[in-house]
């Protein structure tokens, strides 16, 4: 199998279960869903803005596990992140579109890449100085497919080359007085 | 379809028997944002100030969109480099108008800051703080600095539960979770926001005028 399953550790599996499925009756979303959703899991790594325009990858860093609880032909579902320290901590929940598009990305690369030989590891690459997420095939030749706003279609180069345009506008604005923030 | 098979779906444990489904929107646990609040994306990559200062500014000022706030705070900036970059017109928003900025500048001059912003040192205090402004029907600003440094991003606290706070990140990459999450003070304070991000400001905010 060209894309390789997942190995969640289990603890962060059961945190991110209980935040998921904890009482439907006074749920965190307000969002019903069959309770007995399936439960899909991608590590979460993070990669400064100076690795990113030097297209040093292997810097990212492991900063959490994503659970995705998804019904079968939803277009809503729910996320809890868990930190992955040894605390296994919940981390942030929320709910909306993104469960499914983080499916849809991933059957699409699933048929994109069924018939090659070459091994890949799914994880979500986030940037959050440039607020940009995408699914990234971590391999010999790492693939990337951009999940929200308007790069939500963006793949491989072009995801990549929004990316670092904005990483390098953004790097430029840095060392100024008061707190800034955009 | 659900989820793809490298994702390793499996179905949660079977909840308790007799468990109660309720409609959407129901739960009475679950946080919802303040009234009022518009959970609307920044208008450009690096607009969060002016989302953040419209969403405040819908709820306590003069219901100002974030180009209308933009086009003001040109003349309203100590920065040069911010002042050039909103040199009107900014509405409609334009990639020349795109700029990173101060809060507390906005805040400021929309007479929205309630007192000046603060460092945030003590995460518990401030999360307390922050659940008396919601209280108060006050929505409450921060900003979370990236990886310890120089680069940060502005962002509300807009409801409040027994799980958490419930954050309005104006973030392009929170599009397809309506700008709404759900975190713990903890998590702010240990800065794990996205990964990467402690919460290094607040800024209370008051009705403008009074």
């Amino acid at each position: 199998m060209p894309i390789r399953t997942v190995q969640d550790p289990p603890e962060a599996r059961k945190v991110a279960e209980s935040a998921l499925t904890k009482g439907q009756r006074s749920n965190r979303f307000g969002l019903t869903l069959s309770p007995s959703a399936p439960i899909g899991a991608l590590g979460l790594y993070n990669l400064p803005l100076e690795d990113l325009v030097e297209l040093c990858f292997d810097n990212a860093a492991l900063t959490g596990w994503r659970y995705f609880q998804l019904a079968d032909g939803a277009t809503q579902g729910k996320i809890a992140d868990v930190t992955s320290d040894r605390d296994y901590a919940l981390a942030a929940t929320a709910q909306g579109v993104l469960a499914r598009t983080v499916a849809d990305a991933g059957l699409s690369a699933d048929a994109l890449l069924a018939n090659t030989s070459e091994e890949y590891e799914p994880r979500i690459l986030r940037l959050p100085p440039i607020s940009m997420e995408a699914l990234w095939l971590h391999g010999p030749e790492d693939r990337f497919f951009g999940l929200q706003g308007s790069h939500f279609d963006l793949r491989d180069d072009d995801f990549l080359n929004i990316a670092i345009e904005r990483a390098t506008k953004r790097l430029k604005s840095m060392g100024r007085q008061m707190p800034l923030g955009g | 379809m659900s989820l793809p098979a490298f994702m390793a779906p499996k179905a949660p444990p079977r909840p308790l028997k007799g468990a109660l489904v309720v409609a959407p929107g129901g739960g009475g646990a679950a946080a919802t944002p303040l009234a009022g609040f518009p959970l609307q994306t920044q208008a450009l990559d690096n607009w969060c100030w002016a989302a953040v200062a419209a969403g405040v500014d819908a709820v306590l000022g003069a219901q100002q969109s974030q180009c209308t706030i933009a086009g003001r705070y040109a003349t309203n900036t100590c920065d040069p480099t911010v002042a050039e970059k909103l040199r009107p017109p900014t509405c409609p928003p334009d990639e020349k108008n795109d700029t990173t900025g101060y809060l507390n500048e906005v805040l400021d001059f929309l007479e929205l800051s309630r007192t000046p912003y603060e460092a945030i040192t003590d995460g518990a205090a401030t999360g307390a703080q922050a659940r008396a402004d919601l209280a108060l029907n006050r929505p409450v600003p921060i900003r979370i600095a990236w990886y310890n440094g120089d680069d940060g991003h502005f962002i509300a606290i807009v409801g409040s539960s027994a799980q958490g706070l419930l954050i309005y990140d104006p973030a392009e990459s929170k599009v397809a979770v309506n700008h709404l999450v759900t975190v713990t003070e903890t998590l702010l304070s240990s800065g794990g926001y996205d990964g990467v991000g402690k919460w290094s400001h607040i800024y209370p905010v008051k009705k403008a005028g009074s």
